[in-house]
């Protein structure tokens, strides 16, 4: 039987590196097959979501795993990823790069705008029924006036439930900002800490592999928005796409955001705002 | 105690007051006597505040047409000057306690129904139900218009009167609640069809019109305008639901939605937190089926007060119950069970009386909380008439709106002003 056809609409820029190279799909979802390197840890998403990322290939599909198998081999080539019982065109797909626009002369979120932000945040957090029950929050919490360390980071890597745990969804949106302030030239003090192999081996795969990446200054274009928002001191903007971000996942979201605030405000007022908001009402 | 705890406190008390309450049919009179407040001048309208400038062609047909009614212009020209020279005060129904379908115009000579919850000791009050087609809530407001408006002032209300005056003798008036409650099993959503409520409401009401011994031919009229109208009973049915409402309005820190309503213009919401403060974004224009001759084009944007009815947790919540509503509205009977389980994601509860028999007797979700809609991005869906966007046409239609996603992300706002410190 033939393979069934698909056509991406984006491929991401990390995907031509890994040509020639073999996959493995690792876990399957409804709109996202996540793909794991043979012999390897490297990530390559195929999703139907609509945001796009440096390692996924955007499909237009109702439902992934109907027609692709956990345990599935893919092998990226030159125009195409080819698999068992599904091969995904390339050819016609754009690019995706993950750009960062300058900077220049941006300045930010004003304090209040932030604290502004915090209080809409911790109310839409409300909604969630665990969000502040987590133990994932209980120990962000815990290590919020610390300084930012692997010591005090690997007290939340793997902290929580879900397929990405909530401790890595935040230190996912952490090194986000953080890698972003590096890529985008911030006047605002940099700050850096070392994310070594001993610590992506306290979680799973996946989420391992989505924080190593953030720590490269490799996310997803959601998140990249808000962080350009937060930065340019959009407030309209940085408030929509606080909105679509929690949306994601179970609570995946809540927490890349929460980790994405959190590194830029403490790298641009040297204090974790919407932390200290959230923790003081836990 | 935190803000998650002070809402959640907040909420389940609202939600519990809007279950618990228990709206009775009492009494009715004319606006100016049963409205406190009620002015010679005034007319109350659907939907969030609008102005003369600012009207649909709908809203503007039935302005006209109630003031004709009430004699205060002769004609359309009349009409329309003396509200142009700011002769006529223009009030949102929900701002009195009252609510009025479509274009939802009471003016002082027109009788209402007077809802009374017999828990809290609410009040309410709805105006009457012309029928369907060419009446004055759609903006037609022709000499057959006026002259049934002129026959439910003389006639059916005095027969409503004396009926109801013997109920409310009897056993203290009719329980409407129950009536919605088993109208639900009977296939009606109590929003767009009232078939099975009309039917319940005709067995409550025949032995007090036959008691209150009223003239036979005008018993007959009367009985034949109530079976000949589906509708007869919607208005009740909003009444009831806005005394439900607002048993659980003006909750502090409750982010449970109180009031769910259009005008034609704007769509507009209240947030039982915080009070009777508007949040309003342009009304959508429904989607649906529309009366042979009519099509889309002629559709004007939502009108009406009858969302009461979902903001209550029945209506459109409830198509589940009512397969049969989706010849009148258009979607399919899919679409109907999809809609009342898709907003369980944004309501507080499963109502703890109303419920579904299809999907095992399940409680109709109830209790739009901003913050779910919020984190869904799903927005209420009701099923609703459609007017011609022209004054003096009327219903041309039936079919289905979401309100806008902006009116709650307005509200999230403002509670965050209110309550975020």
């Amino acid at each position: 039987m033939p393979a069934k056809r698909l056509t991406a609409s984006f491929f991401g820029s990390l995907i031509p590196f890994f040509r020639g190279s073999s996959f493995s799909a690792e876990h399957v979802f409804r709109t996202t097959v996540y793909l794991r390197k043979t012999g390897g840890d490297d990530l390559v998403l195929i999703s139907s979501h609509r945001w796009r990322s440096p390692f996924t290939i955007n499909v237009y599909i109702e439902a992934l795993n109907e027609e692709i198998r956990p345990g599935e081999i893919f092998v990226i080539d030159q125009k195409q990823l080819v698999g068992e019982r599904v091969e995904i065109d390339l050819s016609q797909a754009n690019l995706y790069l993950q750009k960062i626009p300058p900077m220049d002369g941006a300045s930010g979120l004003e304090k209040d705008e932030v604290i502004y932000l915090s209080k809409f945040f911790s109310l839409l957090a409300t909604a969630w029924n665990a969000f502040y029950r987590s133990v994932a929050l209980e120990r962000i919490c815990e290590i919020r006036n610390e300084t930012l360390s692997k010591k005090s980071i690997s007290k939340i890597v793997g902290a929580g439930n879900g397929f990405t745990p909530s401790g890595d969804d935040f230190v996912s949106g952490l090194l986000a900002s953080l890698s972003f302030a590096r890529s985008s030239k911030a006047r605002w003090k940099n700050s850096e800490f070392a994310i070594d192999d001993e610590l992506l081996k306290r979680t799973t795969w996946a989420s391992s592999q989505y924080i190593k990446l953030a720590n490269y200054g490799i996310y997803d274009e959601l998140t990249l928005e808000n962080a350009i928002a937060i930065y340019r001191g959009d407030m309209k903007r940085a408030e929509e796409l606080l909105l679509e971000l929690a949306r994601r996942g179970h609570d995946s979201g809540l927490y890349i955001w929460l980790g994405l605030i959190t590194g830029l405000s403490i790298l641009k007022f040297g204090e974790p705002i919407t932390l200290n908001y959230i923790c003081n009402r836990c | 105690m935190s803000l998650k705890e002070q809402i959640e406190e907040a909420n389940k008390k609202a939600v519990e007051r809007m279950m618990e309450a228990e709206p009775y049919l009492v009494d009715t009179k004319l606006a100016k006597d049963a409205i406190p407040g009620f002015r010679e001048d005034m007319l109350l309208h659907a939907g969030p505040p609008i102005t003369w400038e600012r009207a649909s062609g709908p809203m503007k047909g039935a302005i006209i047409g109630a003031l004709i009614y009430e004699g205060k212009a002769s004609n359309e020209e009349e009409a329309i000057k003396l509200v142009e020279r700011g002769e006529v005060i223009l009030k949102p129904n929900h701002e009195v306690g009252s609510v009025g379908p479509m274009a939802g115009i009471v003016s002082a000579n027109m009788p209402v129904y007077i809802i009374e919850d017999k828990k809290f000791g609410i009040r309410a009050f709805g105006n009457y139900n012309e029928g369907i087609g060419k009446v004055l809530r759609y903006g037609a407001y022709d000499k057959e218009v006026l002259s049934r408006l002129k026959w439910m002032r003389d006639e059916l209300y005095p027969t409503m009167k004396a009926a109801l005056d013997e109920a409310r003798k009897d056993k203290g008036g009719i329980n409407f609640k129950a009536i919605i409650q088993q109208a639900l099993h009977m296939g009606d959503e109590c929003h767009n069809r009232y078939v099975a409520a009309t039917s319940k409401f005709m067995n409550e009401i025949a032995p007090y019109l036959v008691k209150a011994d009223v003239p036979k031919d005008a018993f007959n009229r009367v009985w034949d305008f109530m079976k000949n109208n589906n509708f007869f009973t919607l208005n009740i049915g909003m009444a009831s639901a806005k005394a439900m409402t607002l048993a659980a309005h003006n909750i502090k820190y409750s982010t449970i939605v109180t009031v769910l309503t259009r005008n034609g213009t704007d769509a507009g919401i209240w947030v039982s937190g915080l009070g009777n403060r508007w949040f309003t974004a342009p009304s959508p224009v429904p989607k649906g089926v529309f009366f042979p001759g009519f099509t889309q084009d002629d559709a004007n944007p939502d009108l009406g007060d009858s969302s009461i009815t979902e903001t209550a947790g029945f209506g459109g919540f409830a198509m589940a119950a009512a397969p049969a509503v989706v010849s009148w509205v258009g979607g399919s009977v899919e679409f109907a069970v999809e809609n009342t389980k898709n907003m369980y994601n944004i309501t507080y509860a499963k109502h703890k009386y109303f419920t579904i028999p299809y999907l095992s007797f399940q409680g109709t979700p109830t209790g739009v909380d901003i913050r779910l809609v919020l984190k869904t991005g799903i927005t209420p869906t009701i099923n609703t008439g459609i007017a011609h966007k022209k004054a003096g046409v009327g219903q041309v239609g039936a079919g289905i709106v979401k309100f806008p996603f902006e009116l709650f992300k307005d509200a999230f706002k403002a509670y965050v002003e209110t309550y975020g410190a």
